[in-house]
């Protein structure tokens, strides 16, 4: 009896510490499982601003690279081009003849020339040496200037340095949206400066439509299948339909697929591990905050 | 039994309730993971870089064909560079030859070169005499065509037909239309400040084929391309009595606009062309009037003791910008096309004057006098979203390029102790504020018009 009591009040004791200490246990597994998270407490825009140096070394793969798994889309282009230019030509050339038409024009136009110099000849004589010279036409005053952050030029000194501020902190904050996605393991997943050097590496190679009409509200998304080596397998504009309709949005898809097909940025430089995260992304490009105000 | 066999029956249930939770869960969270892992990346910066583009010889049998086909290649090469936009590469650079690339472009030779644009062409004398250009543009990344024209002239027309080119290439790519087969009228000067001799005189958009338009005895200011057709109105001194004018640069026929009792100045065309609206000073005060130019009929659209001056038309007729001092000071103004609802626009310090609406309606350029130095500056058609493109000593008179992209006015460098050196010069310059040129004139040259395309 005695020790059927001590028995049961070690087997109720082991219960309780099993329920006390193992439960939790059992239920918690998520210490030994967890994966390491990456911490980075780096400035993005200083660490991903290694990519002016890669380009050089790009260049070359790029060339070799790309031409692979290109020929097989574009050969049949290639082979449909020729065959549609002529057509193209021939098709168009209705077009142009009406302004062949104004073309006749410019005969009258010596006519009038000749007129008007019967007054004038002394003084005409005398200034053509001078035109002659004058053959350059437009001087370029400054060279240009290679920036990124400020589109539009503004000679009134404050304005400019509250645009460039601006980018850093939006940039900031439109990578953070981006991590509340942790769908496969953390430590697979592409870090945040991982995106923003995709994104450095795209900007490097985008000419923006600066000045065109309502170029802000141009956005224009690129849907991207990447190869493992880091080159662009197939590039689409998302929106096709715009493209017939509107001679803005096709200019500006088009400046689109040229960054992402730019050499400059072929090989993009990405974790090889993570090929299955940027197998396939899309790249949205958007101007407003450089030229809306 | 029953009750044994109950919870197990619950806890069956239970389970494939679970089970099928689970599935359900897992296919939800694939699919969604399947979508939502595919990352999408802003792109909100770039560069603002000039397109590298390769722009080849145009090709011709007989040696006259050939040197039109270089001399086209030229202009088009040199229209293109002069928006900033593009960057013609130098030729030396070219991989493939001529002749095979009229077969089919070797894409690869062009990307290594750095090239995303490519242009050929062939030019050919036809059996009538006309001659025939035709170009194609090929997108170098796409490997594709992107345009192919082709235009019949006479040959002395090339230059025009360059032009026309280079406005083809450049609406395919940025989208607008091009501003080079237009031409400029500017106010050509000399002589020393006290007995300035200034005339009126046009050119091509690239400066070529300059002449006068009108000799030197009277003094002429601020003329206006109409936006429909070859004719300009003006503002000339004859007899000492300064009244708009219009004149027709084809046949340089000219005519005085109405006899009005006061002095009449900053003349402009409607969009249409059929009427001018412009300023008539009586009695010292300055008012805006609007003449229909087939009826005659005069209408006033402002009455104000101010001074109301500088109109000019947006693109739609519907609205009017001009300078006022009703306010206090010079300020820009916006009103109806019948002078009602009348608004001010321009906050900013300083004095606004000469407002000219683009031709596209986004926006609206001005010149400004602040602190003693002169802006061009652009704003949106609100007010809002102020911009000064370029401050000088002087410079004034901002005229638009057709498509609304490229302004042009002019600058006045300062005179020396002496009083001389001071230079009159005409630039064009970017919406961006970038890409400044100058214009070279033969002599010194203010107030210039831009025309709208040669039809």
């Amino acid at each position: 009896m005695r020790r059927g009591m001590i028995f049961s009040a070690g087997l109720h004791i082991a219960v309780i510490v099993l329920a006390v200490l193992g439960l939790p246990i059992l239920f918690d597994r998520a210490p030994t499982a967890d994966p390491p998270i990456t911490v980075e407490l780096v400035r993005i825009s200083d660490k991903t601003r290694m990519l002016p140096a890669p380009p050089k070394p790009k260049p070359k793969p790029s060339r070799k690279r790309p031409v692979k798994p290109k020929p097989e889309p574009v050969k049949p282009k290639a082979a449909a081009l020729p065959p549609p230019p002529p057509p193209d030509l021939a098709k168009l050339e209705p077009v142009p003849v009406p302004k062949a038409k104004p073309k006749p024009k410019p005969k009258p136009k010596p006519k009038v020339k000749k007129p008007p110099p019967k007054p004038k000849v002394k003084e005409r004589k005398r200034r053509k040496p001078r035109l002659a010279k004058i053959k350059p036409r437009h001087k370029p005053l400054a060279p240009r200037e290679d920036f990124v952050d400020s589109v539009l030029k503004d000679v009134s000194k404050e304005k400019p340095r509250e645009k460039e501020k601006k980018p850093d902190k939006k940039v900031v904050k439109k990578t953070e949206p981006a991590p509340p996605r942790p769908r496969p393991s953390l430590d697979q997943r592409l870090t945040i400066s991982e995106l923003d050097s995709i994104r450095r590496q795209i900007e490097a190679c985008w000419s923006i439509p600066a000045g065109a009409r309502d170029a802000e509200n141009l956005i224009v998304d690129i849907s991207v299948v990447m190869n493992p080596d880091g080159t662009v397998q197939r590039a689409e504009i998302v929106d096709r339909s715009r493209l017939t309709s509107d001679p803005f949005y096709r200019a500006a898809a088009e400046s689109a697929l040229r960054a992402v097909l730019h050499p400059r940025c072929s090989p993009l430089i990405l974790p090889p591990r993570k090929y299955q995260q940027w197998r396939r992304f899309t790249l949205s490009f958007n101007p407003k905050e450089l030229i809306g105000s | 039994m029953r009750k044994v066999n109950a919870p197990g029956n619950v806890r069956g249930t239970w389970a494939r309730a679970v089970l099928a939770g689970a599935i359900l869960a897992v296919s939800l969270g694939l699919g969604a993971g399947g979508a939502k892992s595919e990352p999408k990346i802003d792109i909100t910066r770039g560069r603002v870089e000039p397109l590298p583009l390769a722009i080849t010889n145009f090709v011709g049998d007989a040696e006259n064909e050939k040197q039109i086909g270089r001399d086209v290649a030229r202009v088009v090469s040199a229209d293109l560079e002069s928006s900033g936009l593009f960057k013609p590469i130098d030729p030396e650079a070219f991989i493939q030859t001529l002749s095979s690339l009229q077969v089919q472009p070797r894409f690869s030779d062009w990307r290594v070169i750095s090239a995303q644009a490519l242009v050929n062409g062939a030019a050919k004398i036809q059996p009538d005499g006309r001659l025939k250009v035709e170009f194609r543009l090929w997108d170098v990344f796409a490997e594709k065509q992107m345009v192919g024209l082709a235009y019949f002239t006479t040959p002395q027309s090339w230059r025009r037909v360059a032009h026309i080119i280079s406005d083809a290439i450049y609406k395919r790519i940025t989208g607008e239309e091009g501003y080079f087969d237009t031409r400029i009228v500017y106010v050509a000067e000399r002589g020393p400040r006290l007995r300035r001799i200034k005339r009126l005189a046009i050119m091509d958009y690239d400066g070529e084929n300059p002449r006068f338009l009108t000799d030197d005895r009277n003094l002429v200011l601020t003329p206006r391309f109409s936006p429909t057709t070859q004719e300009i109105t003006y503002l000339s001194f004859v007899n000492n009595k300064p009244r708009v004018y219009i004149l027709d640069i084809d046949t340089l026929q000219q005519e005085v606009l109405g006899e009005f009792p006061g002095m009449t100045f900053a003349p402009r065309f409607s969009p249409d062309g059929n009427k001018v609206i412009m300023s008539m000073a009586t009695d010292g005060n300055s008012d805006i009037y609007t003449m229909d130019l087939r009826t005659r009929q005069v209408k006033r659209l402002t009455n104000h003791s101010a001074i109301d001056t500088a109109p000019s038309y947006s693109p739609d007729a519907q609205n009017v910008v001009f300078e006022s001092d009703r306010g206090g000071s010079q300020q820009l103004y916006v009103m109806s096309r019948d002078g009602g609802g009348v608004k001010r626009i321009s906050f900013g310090k300083g004095r606004y004057a000469t407002p000219v609406w683009s031709p596209r309606g986004d926006l609206i350029a001005f010149t400004k006098l602040h602190r003693g130095s002169f802006y061009i500056g652009i704003m949106r058609t609100d007010g809002s979203g102020e911009r000064l493109l370029t401050e000088s000593f002087l410079v004034e008179g901002p005229t638009w390029a057709p498509n609304g992209r490229v302004l042009m006015f002019f600058r006045q460098t300062p005179a020396d102790d002496q009083g001389r050196g001071a230079t009159t010069r005409l630039y064009s310059i970017d919406i961006t504020g970038y890409n400044e040129r100058e214009l070279v004139t033969p002599m010194d040259a203010s107030d210039p018009a831009w025309s709208p395309l040669i039809p």
